[in-house]
């Protein structure tokens, strides 16, 4: 259960310190604010990590390192002499080290790195609030027309609309599908036995090659009574 | 009526109980199962304030396996106590109810990674499943392996499997490998079993030693403490690295503890552990055959004198019917296994020889080839310098891929083996069905 314990040390510790905790992933992943920022935090509970254990975390986290201002990696204690401390830096991921063991929660946790923030990437909101922006813009034009249009090209404009409206609800519902896909992606991402577990449950029609060319499948075969 | 060749290629399930691994999985798989390590946690100790955060389930069954045991770990107050390598020798004692209860649970958690998937499929009516245990393994255990499945079935319904059978690991080795007739000596982490095969296992020339990896591991241990690292001696992790990174076999003991003893330089090594911890064997580099030697040679003088002073313990042991020799060294455990079969066939038995385990994995570093070799040359040395005649018509070779060899050939076998093939309780062969 250290991982309970380590979320409940390290959020603890953080909250004393102005952040606060606003979405949890899962038991490993948590959102923060710190002022303006968006703060992602990973706790990682390896009790033996090793070098390549640290960089499968570290590019775990940079995944979506730029959807968040900041981001941290928590490590325990046996971490500490294994850090690539200019990895870090130069991925702006900061590290925190906590310590179970520690009597004093102030002293349990300590950030070792800091990161360094980024200036998060606004594209997808803005191409949203531009396409909001410009269909307020035609709902206006419509209001102002709406006294001096007759009405068959109020109609016309109408469906002209709806037909619009229809395209874009259509683009958001793939835009969604796309969106649930990723997170299931990224859900499953770090559990390779399950992601390969869908490959192995694939139907299958071919002998594997294994199984062709050994004698042992007709000598087994014959205990049956089969030719 | 679904065709039984084509149901099989899809549901088939093998599993091979490891003395180190549990490997389990479907046919489709192909060649790659997926592992755990041959070990449970029994959640006895939980303080009251973890066992509120532990699923309900769980706290029922009392024992967890694979990724849930680290995160259990670090809160069972006595984790030595607690955690379990149940199939340490390749055998389970019938009492040992701790035992089959991780048993339960590995195939349990191996199933529950398929099970959803599979129970979707239209045509899917139970796996077809094929255990693989140790060749040594007595009647009473190849029945609870049927019992703890059936167990398992009847919980999900008896949607789980449709048919049941046994198969000696050594023999699903010589099937994996393609060998009709063979002999497969296959060491583990307890012992070591030598297993004649034409077209299937020839029960009487079964010949099995009371050592393996184990072993190595113990003398490696006295070699820490002998180098002047008692503390580290102490630390199971430790001694498997400087095992596996510093163990040698030498191709005749005396002469390479001779050379090593006259230039030490040439045989010393440093065993990185982490960046903190490091091992240097000097003084001490000679002893580095005497890791491999033990495995396929425990009659040295050196060893006796380990055993004197109580620092390895190598003895015959009995379990059932079956003597597992000490010190028997390998060519004689080969040419007493030979000996046993019918003198027709000996000669076929013995043209292939497939070794397997993980006891055989040993290299041979660059620029000591003058004095180490690796298992297949080793046996063949051993065996020229008893019966030259003999050694000239052996062929050995050690399987390609150790790991999961058993595991191939139990799919192999499941798919082979014809439906109507009906298990039989005297030979504890064939399909056994839940349902019918």
């Amino acid at each position: 259960m250290s991982i309970e314990l380590a979320r409940k040390l390290i959020e603890d510790w953080l909250t004393q310190r102005g952040l606060r905790v606003v979405n949890k992933l899962n038991d490993r992943e948590i959102i923060l604010t710190e002022g303006n920022n968006t703060v992602y935090l990973r706790i990682s509970t390896e009790e033996f990590p090793t070098e390549s254990y640290i960089t499968d975390e570290l590019s775990n986290v940079m995944r979506n390192r730029f959807n968040y201002n900041k981001a941290y990696i928590a490590f325990p204690q046996s971490v500490r002499g294994l850090i690539n401390g200019k990895l870090f830096r130069s991925s702006r991921v900061g590290i925190y080290i906590y310590d179970l063991s520690s009597t004093d929660p102030e002293k349990a946790i300590e950030e070792l790195i800091p990161s360094i923030p980024i200036q998060l990437q606004q594209g997808a909101s803005d191409d949203l609030r531009r396409k909001i922006d410009e269909f307020e813009r035609i709902i206006n034009d419509l209001k102002n027309d709406l006294l001096n249009a007759d009405n068959k090209s109020l109609v016309r404009d109408i469906n002209e609309l709806r037909d619009r409206l229809s395209r874009i609800e259509h683009e958001l519902s793939k835009l969604a599908e796309r969106v649930s896909k990723l997170e299931n992606m990224a859900r499953s991402s770090d559990k390779a036995q399950s992601m390969s577990q869908q490959v192995s449950t694939i139907v299958n029609d071919e002998l594997p090659d294994f199984l062709s060319n050994n004698p042992w499948v007709n000598v087994l075969k014959k205990r049956g009574g089969e030719g | 009526m679904i065709d039984e060749g084509k149901y099989k290629l899809n549901y088939v399930y093998a599993e091979d109980f490891g003395t180190g691994y549990f490997k389990y999985g479907p046919i489709t798989l192909r060649d790659r199962p997926y592992m755990v390590q041959s070990r449970g946690l029994f959640l006895r100790d939980l303080p009251e304030s973890i066992k509120l955060l532990v699923p309900k389930e769980v706290l029922e069954r009392g024992v967890v396996v694979g990724d849930d045991i680290p995160k259990y770990l670090s809160s069972i107050r006595d984790a030595i106590r607690n955690l379990r390598y149940p199939l340490r020798d390749g055998i389970i004692r019938k009492e040992d109810e701790d035992s089959w209860r991780i048993i339960k649970e590995l195939s349990r958690y191996g199933f529950s990674q398929f099970y959803q998937d599979f129970t979707r499929r239209p045509d899917f009516r139970g796996f077809f499943l094929v255990v693989a245990l140790s060749a040594l393994a007595p009647d009473y255990m190849r029945d609870r392996m049927i019992e703890v499945h059936k167990e398992l079935d009847d919980e999900l319904g008896g949607k789980l499997l449709q048919a049941i059978t046994i198969i000696d690991q050594p023999f699903a080795v010589a099937i994996a490998e393609k060998a009709v007739t063979c002999t497969v000596i296959e060491a583990g982490h307890g012992n070591i079993q030598l297993v004649p095969i034409s077209y299937g296992p020839i029960r009487e020339g079964i010949v099995a030693l009371n050592r393996g990896g184990a072993e190595a591991n113990a003398v490696t241990r006295e070699v820490l403490k002998d180098s002047g690292y008692g503390d580290l001696a102490k630390d199971d992790y430790v001694v498997e690295i400087v095992k596996r990174t510093a163990g040698l076999v030498p191709r005749n003991l005396d002469d390479a503890i001779k050379k090593a003893r006259e230039d030490s330089d040439r045989f010393s090594i440093k065993v990185r552990i982490n960046p903190l911890t490091e091992i240097e064997l000097r003084d001490t580099a000679w002893m580095r055959f005497l890791i491999g030697e033990v495995v396929f040679n425990p009659r040295h003088d050196v060893f006796s004198s380990y055993m004197q002073q109580g620092r390895l313990v190598i003895e015959d042991a009995a379990i059932g019917d079956t003597v597992f020799y000490g010190e028997m060294d390998m060519a004689e455990a080969l040419i007493t296994s030979i000996r046993k079969v019918p003198v027709e066939i000996q000669d076929k038995i013995m043209s292939t020889i497939i070794l397997s385990g993980g006891a055989f994995s040993w290299s041979v570093p660059p620029g000591l080839e003058d004095v180490a070799v690796n298992s297949v040359d080793k046996i063949k040395f051993m065996i020229s310098e008893k019966l030259p005649d003999l050694a000239n018509k052996l062929s050995i070779s050690i399987v390609k891929d150790p790991q999961f060899s058993v595991w191939k050939g139990a799919v192999i076998y499941g798919y082979a083996l014809p439906n109507n093939v009906k298990w039989n309780e005297r030979t504890k062969e064939g399909w056994y069905y839940l349902h019918q």
